[in-house]
């Protein structure tokens, strides 16, 4: 079944009042969004925790507009820059830069934001962990489990098999599907980023032109 | 070839390549951090109310108040004017011949009366369905099930008889106790089934007049000097000349997608998986074929428990099987059944 497919019926389970549905929203979707904010509030936590209730109960008051048109991590963190939009505007504050323009689209380049502040190298470094992040975040959840387990925590298949409950070889066969996965979601967010990089580029070049 | 196909057949060294370059992407990224664990609760707990407020008040739980509340206040009313309601409610209750299940947009009788779940339609009725989004789901008095689709208008006759004039109507005999056959009439002939599932479409294109899709069963289409049958995978098609062809159609897939879409709710609460997977054999087609016998065996003693209201019989395969430890692949009409995490 195709991502998109799939949240399209996890959000009918949850209009339709499914107890177990709202679990699987809430505990895959906060924590991923809760990680979508800090990146883009330099890490302070309270005031992610408030953008990210906000935004969430928001979007579960909208859930009947979610028309599976783009994958539901991506209209929930549409709804998440909204917020913080909104946050930064009630407050008058430009201390971080938000893409106001960009807030009200709900395509995978409003996910992204090159202009966070840092020196260069540690903006790149910091940019690939949260696009490697958020790729992850939108697979299915035991996609993105067994990619951290088999990589990073280097545990074996038959490991990884017994946390997911499964037999060795459905094990890796899951495996096999996740990177697929991973690998078109990660490419999916690279192009986004490089195609807003270039047309803040442009946009850059015609104010210079001008000035 | 899709990306998944190309990782399964990558060389050895191509696939190796591939894994280190993902393994070091992921590595250099590190694990994704955990919030802490007070927030999560605070913003599950609260959009918890939310979405408790909102299942709440969506419009179907409401109607069904509302049909419970009218239904109620009958009752009252009968109790009241006794005898009287009993003696001039006869005739208009042998008259009924339908009953309204289930509306997807705008659907009304001729006479401008909206129609929703619940209305009770008599014969002679002239019932219609909006040409944005409009559908409608009958249940006829024995029993037999009757969709309509966009821009459709039909009236109801008595005697298992509906005069189709335009669009397109399903119809399914299965919950029939005793299905004594149904004549749908329209403008270039008359189709009547022997026990089965069909669509008949009053088309007024360039090149066609009437289609006949037959699901299940067999179905004869008369008209005035010939009579032409078709059987399950079959359509006849009525040209604007008077000629009558017979295709092939398949009984699944796109062109049947409407019908799934005004369904009435099947309702799992208490039923064996096997009632489930019957009921989805026969809303979406295909034919249910079990990887291993032991599984299907298993299905008769599995027990459901829930709602699958708002989604359709394919949407919830992936919300019902996973849950009864199986897992499900289509292919060309087939559904399979599999136990899960054995693909």
């Amino acid at each position: 079944m195709k991502g998109v497919e799939r949240d399209r019926i996890l959000v009918k389970r949850l209009i339709a009042g499914d107890e177990a549905a709202f679990d699987e929203f809430a505990d895959h979707y906060i924590p991923a969004l809760h990680r979508f904010a800090m990146a883009r509030l330099r890490g302070d936590l309270d005031l992610s925790r408030d953008i990210v209730q906000g935004a969430l109960c928001k979007a579960i008051a909208k859930l009947s507009t979610f028309r599976g048109e783009a994958a539901l991590m991506t209209w929930l963190c549409a709804c998440c820059r909204n917020e913080i939009a909104a946050h930064f505007r009630n407050r008058q504050k430009v201390g971080v830069e938000i893409e106001f323009a960009a807030c009200e689209k709900i395509e995978a380049g409003a996910m992204i934001d090159l202009r966070a502040a840092g020196p260069e190298g540690d903006l790149l470094r910091k940019e690939a962990a949260g696009l490697v992040h958020l790729a992850l975040d939108s697979l299915p959840p035991h996609y993105g489990k067994a990619l951290e387990w088999k990589y990073i925590e280097d545990l074996p298949v038959v490991e990884i098999a017994e946390r997911l409950s499964l037999g060795p070889k459905a094990a890796e066969s899951l495996l096999t599907r996740a990177r697929v996965a991973f690998k078109q979601e990660y490419d999916r967010l690279l192009k986004a980023v490089r195609s807003s990089s270039e047309s803040h580029s442009v946009a850059a070049t015609r104010l210079e032109a001008h000035s | 070839m899709n990306d998944f196909e190309r990782f399964l057949h990558a060389t050895p060294k191509e696939a190796s390549d591939a894994d280190d370059e993902l393994g070091r992407l992921l590595r250099e990224a590190g694990m994704r951090a955990e919030m802490p664990a007070g927030d999560f609760a605070e913003i599950k707990d609260a959009a918890r109310a939310e979405w408790q407020a909102v299942a709440r008040s969506r419009p179907a739980a409401a109607s069904r108040w509302g049909v419970g509340l009218a239904l109620a206040a009958s009752l009252i009313l009968a109790l009241a004017i006794g005898w009287w309601w009993q003696r001039n409610a006869a005739s208009a209750v042998d008259s009924r011949v339908a009953t309204v299940l289930r509306v997807e947009g705008e659907a009304r009788t001729a006479a401008g009366a909206v129609l929703e779940p619940g209305s009770e339609l008599a014969a002679g009725t002239e019932i219609e369905t909006g040409s944005g989004g409009g559908r409608m789901a009958l249940r006829l008095s024995g029993g037999e099930s009757v969709r309509l689709d966009l821009s459709t208008r039909a009236r109801l006759g008595a005697g298992n008889r509906i005069e189709l004039e335009a669009g397109a109507l399903y119809f399914d005999s299965a919950d029939a106790a005793d299905h004594g056959g149904i004549q749908i009439a329209t403008a270039f002939g008359i189709v009547r089934d022997i026990g089965t599932q069909f669509e008949v479409r009053v088309d007024e294109g360039a090149d066609l007049r009437l289609r006949v899709r037959v699901r299940e069963g067999t179905v004869v289409l008369e008209r005035e000097k010939d009579s032409h049958a078709a059987a399950r995978g079959e359509e006849l098609r009525l040209q604007p000349d008077g000629t009558v062809t017979t295709a092939q159609a398949a009984p699944y897939g796109e062109e049947w997608a409407w019908v799934q879409g005004v369904a009435p709710t099947f309702d799992i609460d208490g039923q064996p998986l096997s009632r489930y997977l019957e009921w989805v054999e026969r809303e979406t087609g295909w034919k249910v074929v079990f990887a291993e016998p032991d599984l299907e065996a298993s299905t008769a003693t599995v027990i459901l428990g829930g709602t699958i209201e708002e989604l359709m019989a394919d949407e919830s395969l992936s919300v019902i099987l996973p849950g009864s430890g199986m897992d499900y692949r289509v292919e060309e009409g087939t559904l399979l059944i599999v136990t899960a995490g054995s693909d």
